[in-house]
């Protein structure tokens, strides 16, 4: 079986399906738009560049959402990053009240966020999980239940407010 | 509730047209992959092929000479084992990569009275616990009494290290008291062997728990040190995780409890909570370097010609200072050739 090049025709058909998925997926982890819309042109790049595995709808989701996620964290060791502050002029974009509750995310640690957002918001289970993050479901279910612990405590801060 | 306010924020977060545009346009400037995997025919050609003409092959030169071949330790085909830029030798210790997670196993023992009764209205558990002669008993324990035993521990490390030589078709890791957390789709994973069930895993993750894999030469898991992703690429591959496993940890724990539990200044913490204020990065270290011997992996290079070599790697831990860390320290996993 050979894996299917992916043609230009193709890729922009997965990037308008998948666009909201990879910018979502960034900006949780980045917690900036624009360093978010960067990764986005960059997974968009290495979908034809690189042979995804566009024969299998659930693989290619989560390869794009894997190979987002890596390009996170590249970006975050960069100097480029850890000397430039973030300018979110995009947040204008987002209802206040939600608004808020975003930035309450923002503190949360990536390596919880990325765990929070793949098991609510995409619905994975642990070991799908354990699978896209290349560890295990142990350490994956340790990190969700820190990851609760502090989303709770956020968001009870928040809804005092 | 608290789902909800979560999945109604994340779902608000959506690209703006103009960067979605600014993507479409990327794509449609850039030219698409020409490299083509066959995965089933690079599968068969490991399978089945090469065990038979290598066996072939090495049968009829042992016929002609009349000698016994010896298949292993080849000093025609050297190999060297790198680490980023740096070479792997036998008398330094080289960074080979980092503690990424640590988890382990624990419950609680009563720290006198093995009966403590629940009538006071506090939550018990069951429990495996120590009796005076050293036997093991389950008991009902109060969870708000009794000290923190730790079962086991495990420090999950991501791994940068190639091997490279010519003629090598491929590079066998075989880990030493430990398991490879092994990622099936990725295409340079030629074959990998099941490990022991572990505790503390689910079934479904156990397949995935590997004591030794195979990786095509040219497909060898990525190494995170000096890595630069090239202009125009993205990297959509993991670095090979291994992980290391202490099964008896009381020991180094016991020989010295405060070195290994924090507790924050002026506050009670829940029993339940234990575990997450044990310093236990630092325990996986300690633990490493106390047992140098026990940690290790063989690196087999399987030659062209059927020969193979294998080079065996020995760790050393280090807790390094680490301001972009959340805890101001990384755990940083040096090797040298045994």
């Amino acid at each position: 079986m050979n894996k299917i090049c992916c043609s230009k025709e193709t890729a922009e058909q997965i990037i308008r399906r998948y666009a909201d998925t990879i910018y979502r997926t960034a900006y949780q982890h980045l917690k900036n738009s624009a360093d978010a819309e960067d990764i986005f042109q960059e997974v968009c790049i290495a979908l034809i560049t690189k042979n995804a595995p566009i024969e299998d709808e659930e693989h290619l989701k989560r390869w794009l959402i894997r190979v987002t996620i890596n390009k996170c964290r590249d970006f975050k060791k960069s100097v480029w990053q850890k000397k430039t502050e973030s300018i979110d002029e995009h947040n204008e974009l987002i209802a206040p009240e939600v608004l808020s509750v975003i930035e309450e995310l923002k503190k949360i640690p990536d390596r919880y966020s990325d765990v929070l957002y793949l098991y609510y918001y995409e619905e994975y289970t642990i070991a799908e999980i354990a699978e896209i993050l290349g560890t295990s479901s142990n350490t994956i279910g340790t990190r969700l239940r820190r990851a609760r612990k502090k989303l709770k405590s956020l968001l009870e801060e928040e809804t005092k407010l | 509730m608290k789902k909800n306010l979560y999945t109604d924020g994340i779902s608000k977060i959506k690209i703006s047209q103009k960067a979605l545009n600014k993507g479409l346009e990327a794509v449609r400037s850039c030219e698409p992959a020409k490299q083509v995997i066959d995965i089933r025919s690079a599968k068969h050609r490991n399978r089945f092929f090469k065990p038979v003409a290598a066996a072939a092959a090495v049968l009829a030169i042992a016929i002609a000479s009349g000698t016994i071949l010896s298949m292993q330790g080849s000093k025609s085909n050297p190999f060297v084992l790198t680490a980023g830029a740096k070479e792997l030798n036998s008398e330094t210790f080289v960074e080979i990569g980092n503690l990424d997670f640590v988890s382990n196993g624990s419950h609680w023992v009563s720290e006198n009275d093995v009966q403590t009764p629940d009538s006071v209205g506090q939550s018990t558990i069951i429990a495996e616990i120590e009796g005076e002669n050293g036997e093991k008993q389950k008991a009902q324990i109060l969870t708000s009494q009794g000290k923190f035993r730790l079962e086991w521990i495990e420090g999950d490390f991501n791994l940068g290290i190639q091997c490279k030589g010519e003629n090598i078709e491929s590079v066998t890791y075989k880990i030493n008291n430990g398991h490879f957390l092994v990622d099936d789709s990725y295409e340079g994973c030629i074959s990998h062997s099941l490990s022991q069930p572990v505790d503390g895993y689910g079934t479904v993750d156990k397949r995935k728990l590997a004591d030794t894999c195979t990786f095509a030469y040219n497909m060898q898991p990525q190494s995170r040190l000096d890595f630069e992703v090239p202009e125009g690429c993205v990297d959509g591959s993991y670095p090979l995780m291994a992980a290391f496993r202490a099964e008896d940890t009381q020991n180094i724990y016991k020989s010295n409890p405060e070195k290994y539990t924090l507790i924050p200044d002026g506050r009670e913490i829940p029993p339940y909570e234990y575990q997450n204020y044990l310093n236990d990065a630092l325990l996986v270290t300690d633990l490493i370097n106390s047992s140098p011997d026990e940690y290790s992996i063989d690196f087999t290079a399987n030659f062209a010609d059927g020969t193979t070599s294998t080079k065996t790697i020995v760790f050393r831990c280090e807790a390094v200072e680490d301001k972009n860390t959340e805890s101001g320290t990384r755990c940083r996993l040096e090797a040298k050739i045994a």
